[in-house]
C-alpha cells in the first residue's frame, strides 16, 4: 500500500502530465481552419498521399510494479521529435515537385487522453497526444 | 491451482479509468500554430521580431470516458469560442506554441471503484499558447529625391 501511495504521489507531483510541448521548429504547423494572419477560414484538403499524412503520437507513462517481489519503476520520456521528423519527411517527399513555401503543415485536431491503471501488481499512469493531419499542397 | 486462483484474483482486481478527446477549433477566426512559426498576411513566414507576445491563451476543460477510457463521452472538445474571445480581448492576431497538458482527475484514483467498468473516468485538459500581435515589417527608408536636372536655356 505504501508503494501505491508513493507511486500516486510521484505521478501527481512530478508534473509528468505535460504531453504537448511546443514543436521545436520555426516552420509553422497550423491547426484549425485559418492558416495565416488575416486569412479566411478554409476547410482542410484531403490528404490522399499516405506519405504526406501525419500520424505521429507521443505516449508517455509511469509504471511502478511490485508483483515480482522486487519493486521497480519505469518511465517513458516525452518527445515531439518524431512528429517534427515526420513533417520533414513529408516536405522531402514534395521537394522537387513544387516550391516548399506552398506547402502547409496542417492539422485538423489534436487528440489527448490519460488513464490510471491499478492491478496485476502494478500502478500505471499514462498520457498521450496524437496529431491528425498532413502536408497540404495547393 | 493455487497460482491460477491468484492470477484470476489479480486480473479481477484490476482497475483502470481515464478519458480521451480530440481538441479542435472548427470556427476559430484566428490562425493557430503548434510551433514557433506563423504565416503572415501574404503567407510569408514571419520573423520573431514581427510577432509580439501579448498574452497567454489559457483554456481548461474536462474530458469524460467510460469502460476504462475506451468509450469517450466527450469525443471532441471544441475550443473555438475561447480562442475567439481571448484573442479579441487581447487584440491579438494569432497563437503560436499551442500546447496541451492532460492529467487524470480525482475520479481515476478511486482504485477500488475503478474495478467497475462503468465507473466514469475523466481527464483535465489544459490548452495553452502564446497570443501574438503581428507587426508589419518596417518600410524601407525613404530615398532622397534625385537632384534637379539643369534646364536647358533657350
Amino acid at each position: 500500500m505504501k508503494l501505491v501511495l508513493a507511486g500516486a504521489a510521484v505521478a501527481a507531483l512530478a508534473g509528468c502530465a505535460e504531453v504537448g510541448t511546443p514543436l521545436a521548429t520555426n516552420v509553422p504547423v497550423m491547426v484549425g481552419p485559418v492558416t495565416r494572419i488575416g486569412g479566411r477560414p478554409a476547410p482542410q484538403k484531403e490528404i490522399a498521399n499516405e506519405k504526406l499524412r501525419y500520424d505521429s503520437d507521443d505516449e508517455n507513462s509511469l509504471w511502478i510494479c511490485w508483483a515480482s517481489g522486487y519493486p521497480s519503476a519505469s518511465r517513458t520520456a516525452p518527445s515531439v521529435l518524431p512528429f517534427v521528423g515526420q513533417i520533414g519527411s513529408a516536405n522531402a517527399e514534395l521537394a522537387g515537385s513544387m516550391p516548399l513555401r506552398n506547402v502547409t503543415a496542417r492539422l485538423d485536431r489534436v487528440s489527448v487522453g490519460s488513464y490510471v491503471w491499478f492491478g496485476g501488481g502494478c500502478y500505471g499512469h499514462a498520457w498521450w497526444w496524437t496529431a491528425h493531419g498532413g502536408a497540404e499542397t495547393p | 491451482m493455487r497460482a491460477m486462483v491468484i492470477c484470476a484474483a489479480a486480473l479481477l482486481a484490476t482497475g483502470c479509468a481515464g478519458a480521451r478527446s480530440g481538441i479542435e477549433m472548427p470556427t476559430s477566426k484566428y490562425p493557430v500554430s503548434l510551433s514557433n512559426g506563423m504565416y503572415g498576411p501574404n503567407r510569408e513566414m514571419l520573423r520573431p521580431d514581427q510577432m509580439e507576445k501579448v498574452g497567454e491563451l489559457a483554456i481548461d476543460r474536462t474530458a469524460w470516458g467510460l469502460l476504462y477510457s475506451l468509450v469517450p463521452l466527450t469525443p471532441t472538445l471544441d475550443v473555438s469560442d475561447e480562442i475567439n474571445e481571448q484573442l479579441a480581448a487581447a487584440h491579438a492576431d494569432g497563437v503560436i506554441r499551442f500546447r496541451t497538458n492532460v492529467k487524470p482527475c480525482g475520479l481515476d484514483y478511486a482504485f477500488v471503484l475503478t474495478f467497475i467498468p462503468f465507473w466514469p473516468g475523466c481527464a483535465n485538459v489544459e490548452v495553452r499558447g502564446d497570443m501574438i500581435r503581428f507587426h508589419a515589417a518596417a518600410p524601407p527608408p525613404p530615398q532622397e529625391p534625385p537632384p534637379p536636372q539643369p534646364q536647358a536655356q533657350r
